[in-house]
């Protein structure tokens, strides 16, 4: 599949916080961890508190 | 979410931990988020036992192990408006329907004229944890676990 069909692995679908809280920054950082692994397999995470 | 399946893990402050595990990933005082106008405003530093007395939010999902751990006071009743998220609980601060417990990081990035923050040294801290299925030995959750610590 060309690289442009492929759905983006780890995004933040949803986000409805005030301005980006400790999960929210610590969640982007193990994003951008896997992101970067070929073989990470698409990880579903909830967050919740204040973000 | 996490005991259903519906998600792989959790990254939350305050959790009934049956059938999960978890892990302690950061800790931070919490503060008290007050109308500017507000009485309490002018002390420097509050305790929990002045806020018995003051409407408190209700967040909309909020089950009883929570409610008790955002009042900050099992005695406290959770009389102010629901909120959904940050930003409604922020401005039902504003308009001085309700003071809140909100985690220093909070405060620190969400300064606002209309809002003032100051320290509660008794409430319990907010917590961060990661919280995912109970004996899990998935090699991706421990490695989002392991990278979750790693700070």
């Amino acid at each position: 599949m060309p690289e442009s069909e492929r759905s983006p692995p780890y995004r933040v679908r949803r986000m409805v916080t005030a301005k980006p809280g400790v999960a929210t920054r610590l969640l982007l950082r193990i994003c951008e961890r896997f992101r970067a692994d070929p073989d990470a397999p698409e990880i579903r995470v909830v967050l919740s508190g204040f973000g | 979410m996490v005991r259903d399946g519906r998600a792989d893990l959790a990254i939350a402050a305050c959790v009934d931990d049956h059938d999960l595990d978890i892990e302690l990933v950061a800790t931070e005082p919490r503060v008290a988020a007050l109308a500017v106008g507000h009485e309490l405003a002018g002390r420097e530093v509050l305790s929990t036992a002045d806020l018995l007395t003051e409407p408190a939010p209700r967040w909309s999902d909020s089950r009883v192990v929570d409610r008790d751990y955002w009042l900050g006071n099992p005695d406290r009743p959770a009389d102010g408006p629901v909120v959904r998220d940050s930003a409604q609980l922020l401005d039902v601060v504003a308009l001085g329907q309700a003071v809140a417990l909100v985690p220093a990081s909070l405060a620190a990035m969400n300064v606002r004229p209309d809002v003032t923050y100051r320290p509660v040294p008794d409430a319990a801290p907010y917590q961060t944890l990661v919280l995912w299925p109970a004996g899990s030995r998935s090699p991706w959750i421990a490695r989002f676990v392991q990278t979750a610590l790693e700070g």
